[in-house]
């Protein structure tokens, strides 16, 4: 079973810098596919290469602490995108289960805790706990 | 003025970045765009940084226009500098523009605008009907993007631009992928026009005015130094600041663009009013057999004129990819430390303007002005129109009025983002 590992968020914007950080400290950790899609989950569809199992590490407003969600429970999630800015990664997914020929069976969702888009609230013990909580997953 | 009835959305769907509209009818009718998104003071980060920093930080503008917000500060600090690139450089650059603009363009017509041709809030709704419409939507879009990514070094912001010449040059091979995604995208894009075909403009929105445009370098392209009007008025980029003024409104945090005072249009169905006969191949095909479409009074005709240029780039990408021939160069040095420039490009909504003063090496004034800042005011006259021309033909219902408002403000697909950096300190 192959992983893919994509992480979503700003490199400039606050609290939305979250999987960025993750992304540049876990490259170099695991041998696991990984990539930074920016604020877009919609460029997915041209990265996929048929992983069985996914991993989608975004920043998540509301959030009290690191969230890790599976399957159904992330498709549950309300979220619509107000803008292209704001292309809400949730309604990006359900979109792409719909218009992809082959899609993960497996995916998880973690879920750092985000505060503002004008600076990091996050600490590095909110990064290592997420890194730690990837690696568990990916086992 | 008393009013009667108040149609206020603070928060506007599908386009980019945050902006409201209040429509209050009464004796008048009246329309408001409200940016309510906080100023992000670009200008002012970049002052005091190296040149080729600011470049860098310029393109963190906009992560949907970062290659416009590239390489337009880019071509400005080579007009200020001296310095002169080489012809596979320009090549380079123009494919990425393209590539920025096909992802662009088929972001907007297939997940903002086609939801409200087709009667769904929103893409997902759209989805779950008509899969496969958003699925050309998503080839269309994968294609600009892998343009980017390869061209472009990396997914986001790519690097590969740079002042002087081009960063890590693509492989030959990775230009034959080009080809192969751009042929397969080809009669996705033609299908795009012929899905915008099928609806007429509402003729409320019918208003003579002015577009704005590059004269290009050559063919239909993004590159040039003069700005042409629909007014048959034409001036170099360096005196923009003669005819393109900005206002500042007390309800909004951008600034909005007056063309000899007046409001006026930037974006696809400019450049196609404007440059028309210098498209060729299918593109002008199509445009002959759907004139009517290409409607300059009528900003609906935005979302037609973006649908005939994924079409013409896709065919220019293929014909650039497939003459290109790499080889290594090395990068063109300064030949001044200082000095000032200005830019012009096409980005996918509309003019793009950059003016750049360096002092050895270093950014001491940096103007940027955005499409969606100059045509703010027209998208304002267009929406205060439509709810005009519905109200008094006999729609009262208030949820309607507000829909074909924000369908007419999303034809001009609006950057937002892009628009709200204004700051004098």
């Amino acid at each position: 079973m192959k992983w893919l590992i994509v992480f979503l968020g700003s490199g400039i914007a606050g609290d939305d810098t979250a999987g960025y950080e993750i992304y540049m400290k876990i490259k170099n950790e695991i041998k696991e596919r990984i990539a930074f899609l920016g604020t877009d989950l919609f460029r997915l569809y041209g990265i996929y290469e048929g992983e069985e199992k996914m991993i989608i590490v975004d920043a998540i407003y509301g959030a009290e602490d690191i969230i890790h969600l599976k399957n159904d429970e992330i498709f549950s999630i309300e979220d619509r995108s107000t803008g292209a800015h704001f292309l809400a990664a949730m309604e990006a997914l359900k979109i792409l289960k719909l218009v992809m020929k082959k899609f993960p069976q497996e995916i998880h969702l973690i879920g750092i805790p985000a505060k503002s888009f004008e600076e990091i609230t996050y600490n590095e013990e909110t990064i290592k706990k997420a890194i730690k909580e990837i690696k568990k997953i990916i086992g | 003025m008393k009013i009667e009835r108040q149609i206020r959305n603070d928060h506007l769907a599908r386009i980019e970045g945050k902006a409201g509209v209040i429509v209050e009818i009464g004796e008048e009718i009246n329309a408001r765009i409200n940016v309510t998104e906080g100023p992000r003071f670009f200008e002012v980060i970049t002052k005091g940084k190296r040149y080729d920093d600011a470049a860098a930080i310029c393109s963190r503008i906009c992560s949907f226009c970062s290659i416009p917000h590239k390489i337009t500060p880019i071509e400005a600090i080579e007009n200020a500098l001296g310095i002169e690139v080489s012809e596979q450089t320009k090549l380079l650059r123009q494919m990425l523009y393209f590539g920025n603009i096909i992802e662009s363009h088929a972001l907007h017509l297939y997940l903002f605008a086609m939801p409200d041709y087709l009667g769904y809030p929103d893409a997902f709704s759209m989805a779950k009907e008509y899969p496969d419409l958003i699925k050309n939507g998503m080839e269309l879009k994968n294609l600009g993007a892998a343009i980017q990514s390869i061209l472009g070094g990396r997914e986001i912001h790519p690097e590969n631009a740079i002042v002087g010449g081009f960063g890590k040059l693509p492989e030959q091979k990775e230009m034959e992928k080009i080809v192969e995604m751009a042929r397969n995208a080809l009669n996705i894009a033609v299908s795009t026009v012929d899905f915008f075909a099928e609806y007429d403009y509402p003729s409320y929105v019918d208003l003579p005015r002015n577009h704005l445009a590059i004269k290009p370098y050559n063919g239909y392209g993004v590159f040039g130094n003069e700005i042409v009007a629909s007014d048959n008025f034409s001036f170099d980029v360096s005196s923009y600041a003669e005819y393109i003024e900005e206002e500042v409104v007390s309800y909004s945090f951008a600034k909005r663009g007056k063309y000899k005072g007046k409001p006026f249009m930037v974006g696809a169905l400019s450049r196609i009013v404007i440059n028309k006969k210098l498209i060729d191949g299918r593109a002008k095909e199509i445009i002959d057999g759907y004139k009517k479409f290409l409607r300059a009074e009528n900003s609906f005709a935005n979302n037609f004129s973006q649908a005939i240029e994924l079409v013409y780039f896709i065919e220019k990408i293929i014909e650039m990819a497939e003459g290109i021939k790499i080889r290594k160069e090395e990068r063109i040095e300064a030949k001044e430390k200082s000095g000032k420039g200005y830019a012009v490009t096409e980005a996918p909504r509309g003019l793009l303007i950059y003016e750049i003063e360096i002092e050895n090496d270093i950014i001491k004034y940096m103007n940027v002005i955005t499409p969606t800042a100059m045509f703010l005011p027209m998208m304002e006259i267009d929406a205060k129109n439509m709810a005009k021309g519905l109200w008094e033909n006999g729609y009262k219902d208030i949820d309607l009025i507000g829909k074909k408002v924000e369908m007419v403000i999303r034809a001009y697909d609006p950057c937002i983002s892009c628009s709200v950096h204004m700051i004098k300190l």
